[in-house]
């Protein structure tokens, strides 16, 4: 068990500049999931907190203890890799005995560990099994098995769902999540899957080009991003953008484009005018209306998404952008349709377009 | 024209090509191998039955160069593997502006036998060879000859790894490349220590090329011929006379045609029981594995 801490950690491959000036606090028992595209440097950030790969510069706190230094096993650590990766001519039992090979327990001792983890992940009857006869799933499960055999200090899990199908990483996500919350050990999860970070996170950090772009509750980042990227990058179907200036119009701060004109929420009450704004919008908040009127864009429908209890209607702006919208399950349109769309403004956010943060209110 | 007559038309002439070429000699030299052939006032063919088979058997000098020949292919097949997997390492393990190497490293392979055969033998010699020439690095006086009675087999066996390791190192390379880097991380986490990881994550995808290369080298180091003819001759004396250079001698120095001929498919059920023997307790196990 314990915290982690990474302090001004740095990680450069010649170049290139991997992690920037990572700060970050990670709690006791939190399972907290680095989210971001391939790239962003949320698997080097992992590594090194692995002790895979050694920091440029920075260091990484567990508990009370520097461990910049040490080795992985020093550090305690249980790692499940993409594709969970198990070695490949041994049995599960024998990789999951891997974990303890130095860890000078007695041959007894060893055997009935295994037997726990296996029993806790309910793999016990596939000990006996190569990897290459198991499932993706029942690999996934011996790789968590051979991870908490160890009791480790924290868990790192590196994109381990990410090869699997969608049904059975459904059960598999909600599988580890429990598993994390009864044996009360910190966690790692890395992702470029909003939708499991979203679901499995305590805190979601999104990173960016090296560095955290918001950390914060699944609630807080969906709900108050603070840049466009986050805004873009969390929510399901995407984000909407508008791009345009903000005016004052009969003494109200309004946001104008050439097509359309929203007055903003009260809470921007203040706000003067200013050019290059993004008011974004999620879908669920789009309604859609058959005539044009006061806050409404127009639409022409591209396609509908049908889910079953819900609709998404995707629709092309006047300027060639694709705006998406939740919509009843029955809803029907005919492809290259004209239609309006408006919103509550108290549902929209606000960003500069070219620094990507949030408008103050 | 009928699936089947397109199929005829262009397997016949290749069947017909391979009864010429392999199935003719081959009982040709069946029914050689029990006739004794005399040249002596005429060519004339004598039917003995069995008499060429248990003379091999009799004789001394055939046991004499089975062993040899056997000694010749182990240790051929062990400094094979031993080299081709250290160059694989090395080649692996390649950065940046030593990437071309690997490509050089596959010269040894393109000498034909015969022309390793002539560059050992002026490596092998006592006044100019390398032996003499790596001591007197250190001073000494001495003379190194490779080409002796006591370890010519192995000089013999060691240029052999030489020619063919390279082929097998490269095949090493290409799955080592398949084994995910993140199986390193793994067992980095486990600590497990350098020989471990040699065990578990580098060694394991190599184990079916080991097999298939241990049977390819295994048969083409019983049937070496040119490249001990032209190194050592058999010799000094008969030490390096291995079955094919004792069958050479017999069939066509001695001219004792029939006694070769039987000789010939001793060595041949040799390396049909070697390479069953190597299938049947290895590769079936790996073809599990696989």
């Amino acid at each position: 068990m314990a915290r982690i801490e990474l302090i001004n950690l740095e990680k450069v491959f010649g170049e290139q500049h991997a992690v920037r000036a990572l700060d970050l606090e990670i709690a006791d028992g939190e399972l907290l999931v680095l989210l971001g595209p391939s790239g962003c440097g949320k698997s080097t950030t992992m590594n090194m907190i692995a002790g895979l790969l050694p920091p440029t510069s920075g260091s990484i706190v567990f508990g009370d203890r520097e461990v910049t230094d040490e080795s992985p096993y020093q550090r305690n650590v249980a790692m499940v890799f993409q594709s969970s990766l198990l070695y490949p001519h041994l049995t599960a039992r024998q990789n999951i005995q891997m974990s303890l090979k130095r860890s000078g327990l007695s041959k007894s001792d060893v055997s009935q560990r295994v037997t726990e983890a296996a029993t806790t992940v309910d793999v016990a009857h596939l000990l006996d099994k190569m990897p290459g006869q198991l499932s993706g799933g029942e690999r996934q499960r011996v790789a968590t098995a051979k991870a908490i055999v160890r009791q480790p200090a924290c868990f790192l899990l590196d994109e381990p769902l990410a090869a699997l199908d969608a049904a059975l990483r459904m059960t598999l996500r909600s599988e580890l999540v429990n598993l994390q919350k009864r044996l009360n050990t910190t966690m790692v999860f890395v992702t470029h899957d909003q939708v499991e970070a979203m679901t499995m996170g305590d805190r979601i950090g999104v990173m960016r080009n090296g560095g955290l772009e918001q950390i914060g509750t699944p609630n807080d980042i969906y709900n108050n991003p603070e840049s466009l990227f986050v805004a873009g990058f969390v929510g399901s179907p995407p984000m909407n953008f508008f791009a345009g200036d903000i005016e004052t119009v009969d003494g109200q701060p309004t946001f104008v484009n050439a097509f359309a004109r929203f007055r903003l929420a009260d809470a921007y009450g203040q706000l003067a005018p200013r050019s290059g704004v993004t008011l974004t919008v999620r879908p669920q908040f789009m309604r859609i209306v058959s005539e044009a009127g006061e806050g409404t864009v127009p639409l022409t429908v591209y396609a509908i998404e049908h889910l079953g209890n819900e609709s998404v209607l995707i629709a092309d702006a006047p300027d060639g952008s694709k705006v998406r919208a939740v919509v009843a399950a029955g809803f029907e349109a005919k492809i290259g349709q004209a239609l309006h769309a408006s919103f509550d403004p108290s549902n929209a956010g606000l960003f500069d377009t070219k620094t990507e943060r949030r408008v103050a209110q | 024209m009928s699936n089947l007559q397109f199929a005829l038309l262009v397997t016949v002439p290749v069947l017909c090509f391979l009864v010429i070429v392999v199935a003719y000699p081959l009982g040709y030299a069946l029914w050689v191998s029990f006739h004794e052939v005399s040249f002596f006032g005429g060519y004339s063919t004598e039917w003995v039955g069995l008499d060429n088979y248990v003379a091999v058997l009799e004789d001394g000098d055939f046991w004499r160069s089975a062993l040899l020949s056997v000694r010749f292919t182990v240790e051929s097949v062990i400094f094979t593997m031993l080299i081709g997997l250290g160059l694989a390492l090395i080649l692996r393990d390649l950065r940046g502006r030593w990437v071309w190497l690997r490509a050089i490293l596959i010269l040894p392979w393109a000498v034909s036998p015969y022309g390793t055969g002539i560059l050992f033998a002026f490596l092998g010699r006592g006044q100019s060879g390398i032996g003499t020439a790596f001591i007197s690095l250190f001073g000494s006086e001495e003379t190194i000859n490779l080409i002796a009675a006591n370890i010519v087999v192995e000089y013999l066996a060691l240029g052999n790894a030489w020619n063919l390791a390279p082929l097998l190192a490269f095949f090493l390379l290409a799955s080592m490349m398949t084994t995910p880097s993140r199986l390193y991380d793994l067992a980095a986490i486990d600590q497990i220590n350098r020989f471990e990881v040699f065990l578990h994550v580098t060694l394991p995808p190599l184990r079916f090329t080991f097999f298939v290369f241990t049977c390819i080298i295994t048969v083409l180091s019983l049937k070496q011929f040119d490249y001990i003819f032209t190194e050592t001759q058999g010799g000094p004396g008969n030490a390096s006379s291995v079955l094919t250079y004792q069958l050479y001698k017999i069939s066509f120095v001695n001219l004792e045609l029939g006694l070769g001929a039987a000789m010939s498919f001793y060595l041949l059920f040799l390396i049909l029981a070697v390479t069953l023997g190597l299938y049947f307790f290895w590769g079936r196990r790996e073809a599990r594995n696989a």
